[in-house]
């Protein structure tokens, strides 16, 4: 039954599920915000990823690339926003979720022919590259950092949401955005925001990313298949939503491979399922 | 039908335009199977290649490696022009097949080249043995292909699972005293395929066998098999896995340092991924290979030098592998003085030829090509010589199941 595999195990599916939080805030966010799903959410990370390897190319500094890929990715979801998406602002959402979808697999062949169709490495920063002893297990030094590193975004994410005007803004945006539009808030803008901030976590998360995965022009549809799952499971537009579902979607993924390997990606679709049979708004989803 | 009177069109004028629409379409349709009859019309060599998806990288070196070799003859054979007709098979069985038999129909290609993903091959192949269409696989491990699914039409230029087991797993075995391994295999064709043999490999050499874990095709976090296979402390891990995913689960094992405590090895490797996972990842662990682009063959100089003068890269065996088969294909057709795969097959079948990795042969009863298969070790970064010397040679060995250890029997 490898019982005392159990406390790892469940540890390793913690730590991997703070990782796949950083991408489902910008999901939930630009879900919760402007209700649609942003495909090209997925090649906001992988364009993060490559950012990631091109500084570090370039300069051998992988911290440098953080703010780089990050910054990079918003400015161009700003763009993305205000040239294209801002026109259907009105229209059905249907339509902002197909510009996005050939906004994501335009920027996946732009990738390619940039950077060619074979993958990049980078690698885990010298500082952190190693594992520490953690009294029950070893593990990777720069995971456990990563996960220090995106608690302390889901705190500032979380602070910004509920202690600023700003914050306050988009949190009634979710709800009732013809209500704050009618107050006089210039909700477009807002609607810009919000897709900038997604866009520098996607980048963010995609530069994090980028020593544990290999960096090809299809990693993005890898990740945006997990991010959907954990907001569904969340709740769609839940902060806190996307926490928990993080942690219960990697969680399950990693028990899984203890028992029943071959079942991982399956048995996370399975819980999706029980979910939305229960509790179709996810585990905090508004109802 | 509405009438005339109606506005409509008449039974009459309908009957008409039909039948001469379909004389003008029959004509053209009829006029261009005539013409291939009479060998007229373009050769169509169908590329079935993965260019998208996690071997993206594989599936590119395979298309120029054709490419290559085509230019050198300048898209001619027998006074005929070639078309190389290229789908992308999206590693999707079904895709596949319905992209393949849209060319063969309609275009009347009787000759493929490809692929990537044994799930594939087998699809393809049947479809070729259906279809009488001369099949010449570049890239493909499963036993089955050249084994129990065997026929006429298949010719495959790779080592095979079986072959990879005895002539890579097995002197990494005995050069390192492995005394016990477990495994994580990519839960698709290939990989089980690949498993079966190692796991009788194992049994064969009394090493351990301590268990295998599953993973699916595409997985991006392998850390739970990763955590598994440490906890079982074999002297080794075998990594059954290829393109993307191989490099994941590399980077991923380096990372919980799984390489301190046991030999890694991927039975199945080349440049694309080496490339991806970088020197870091790849020094110190043991990769099963094709080719390689500085092994000391006149066919492997010749097509590394002239990848490297067109595309300003160095290519991955992949090249040289559809770079060989491609010109064999042609050579046959030019002497064989005709472009049936009828009169190619018993021409290929037993044909000695140089490879990149030196004096090749497909055998003549399962038309399986033998050839050496390399079992490297990654390099320290300081000792590379240059970015993609990433491999040093530990073990060259060329073993192939006899005729009576395989099923297939086709002379």
């Amino acid at each position: 039954m490898n019982v005392d595999l159990l406390p790892q195990f469940v540890f390793n599916g913690l730590m991997s599920g703070m990782i796949y939080l950083l991408i489902a805030f910008g999901i939930s966010l630009i879900f919760g915000m402007m209700d649609f799903i942003n495909f090209a959410h997925g090649t906001f990370y992988a364009l993060g990823a490559y950012l990631a390897w091109t500084v570090t190319t370039l300069v051998g500094n992988f911290w440098l690339a953080l703010p780089v890929g990050a910054v990079a990715v918003a400015l161009l979801a700003m763009i993305i926003e205000t040239t294209l998406l801002r026109r259907l602002h009105g229209l059905h959402h249907t339509l902002q979720l197909l510009l996005t979808f050939g906004v994501a697999v335009m920027m996946q062949e732009l990738i390619i022919i940039v950077w060619g169709p074979i993958g990049k490495p980078v690698s885990v920063p010298a500082l952190l590259d190693g594992q520490v002893n953690l009294g029950f297990t070893y593990y990777p030094l720069y995971r456990v950092c990563l996960v220090v590193f995106v608690a302390a975004v889901a705190f500032a994410l979380w602070y910004g949401l509920e202690k600023t005007k700003m914050g306050s803004l988009i949190r009634a945006g979710t709800e009732r955005a013809e209500m704050v539009n009618a107050l006089g808030i210039n909700v477009s803008r807002l609607f810009t925001g919000v897709f900038t901030l997604g866009g520098f976590l996607a980048g963010l998360a995609g530069v994090l990313a980028a020593p544990l995965v290999g960096i090809n022009a299809y990693m993005g549809l890898d990740i945006i298949v997990i991010a959907f799952v954990v907001v569904v499971v969340g709740g769609m537009g839940s902060f806190a939503g996307a926490v928990v579902g993080g942690l219960l979607v990697g969680v399950v993924q990693s028990l899984t491979g203890l028992y029943w390997p071959q079942a991982t990606d399956m048995m996370v679709f399975i819980v999706m399922a029980i979910v939305l049979v229960a509790r179709p708004q996810g585990l905090l989803g508004r109802a | 039908m509405a009438s005339p009177q109606d506005g409509g069109i008449g039974r009459r004028q309908f009957l008409k335009t039909s039948a001469g629409f379909g004389a003008a379409v029959g004509a053209l349709g009829f006029g261009n199977v005539k013409a291939l009859a009479q060998g007229k019309g373009p050769i169509i060599l169908l590329g079935m290649h993965g260019i998208s998806g996690p071997f993206a990288g594989s599936g590119q070196f395979g298309v120029r490696g054709v490419e290559m070799a085509l230019e050198a003859r300048n898209y001619t054979v027998l006074g005929r022009k070639i078309e190389h007709v290229v789908r992308d098979t999206e590693l999707k069985p079904a895709v596949a097949v319905r992209k393949a038999r849209e060319v063969i129909e309609d275009q009347g290609a009787r000759f493929m080249i490809g692929t990537l993903g044994s799930h594939v091959a087998l699809a393809l192949s049947e479809l070729c043995q259906e279809k009488k269409v001369l099949f010449m696989v570049g890239d493909i491990g499963t036993d089955l292909l050249t084994g129990e699914k065997c026929h006429q039409y298949v010719f495959r230029w790779a080592t095979q699972d079986w072959g990879i087991s005895r002539s890579a797993v097995k002197p990494f075995l005995a050069k390192l005293g492995i005394k016990s391994m477990s495994t994580i295999t990519s839960d698709f064709a290939w990989g089980q395929s690949l498993l079966k043999a190692t796991s009788s490999l194992l049994e064969e050499a009394k090493v351990k066998n301590l268990g295998n874990a599953m993973a699916p095709l595409g997985e991006s976090n392998f850390t739970p098999h990763l955590l598994k296979a440490r906890s079982a402390g074999a002297d080794a891990v075998n990594m059954i896995f290829y393109g993307a995913d191989q490099v994941k689960i590399m980077k991923q094992a380096t990372e919980f340092g799984l390489k301190k405590q046991s030999k890694i090895l991927c039975s199945w490797s080349g440049l694309d991924m080496l490339k991806e996972m970088g020197a870091e990842v790849a020094e110190g662990a043991y990769f099963g290979v094709q080719a390689w682009h500085e092994v000391d063959t006149p066919v492997a100089k010749h097509v590394v030098a002239k990848y490297r003068a067109k595309y300003k890269e160095t290519p991955g065996y992949q090249a040289m592998s559809y770079y060989t088969i491609t010109k064999l294909l042609f050579d046959q057709m030019e002497k064989a003085g005709a472009a049936e795969p009828e009169s190619l097959i018993p021409r290929l079948a037993g044909l000695e030829f140089d490879g990149p990795t030196g004096k090749e042969m497909f055998r003549k009863w399962d038309h399986q090509n033998q050839k050496p298969f390399f079992l490297m070790r990654g390099k320290p970064k300081s000792a590379m010589k240059d970015p993609d010397d990433f491999l040093e040679i530990v073990a060259t060995e060329a073993i192939y199941p006899s005729q009576a250890e395989n099923p297939c029997r086709l002379a």
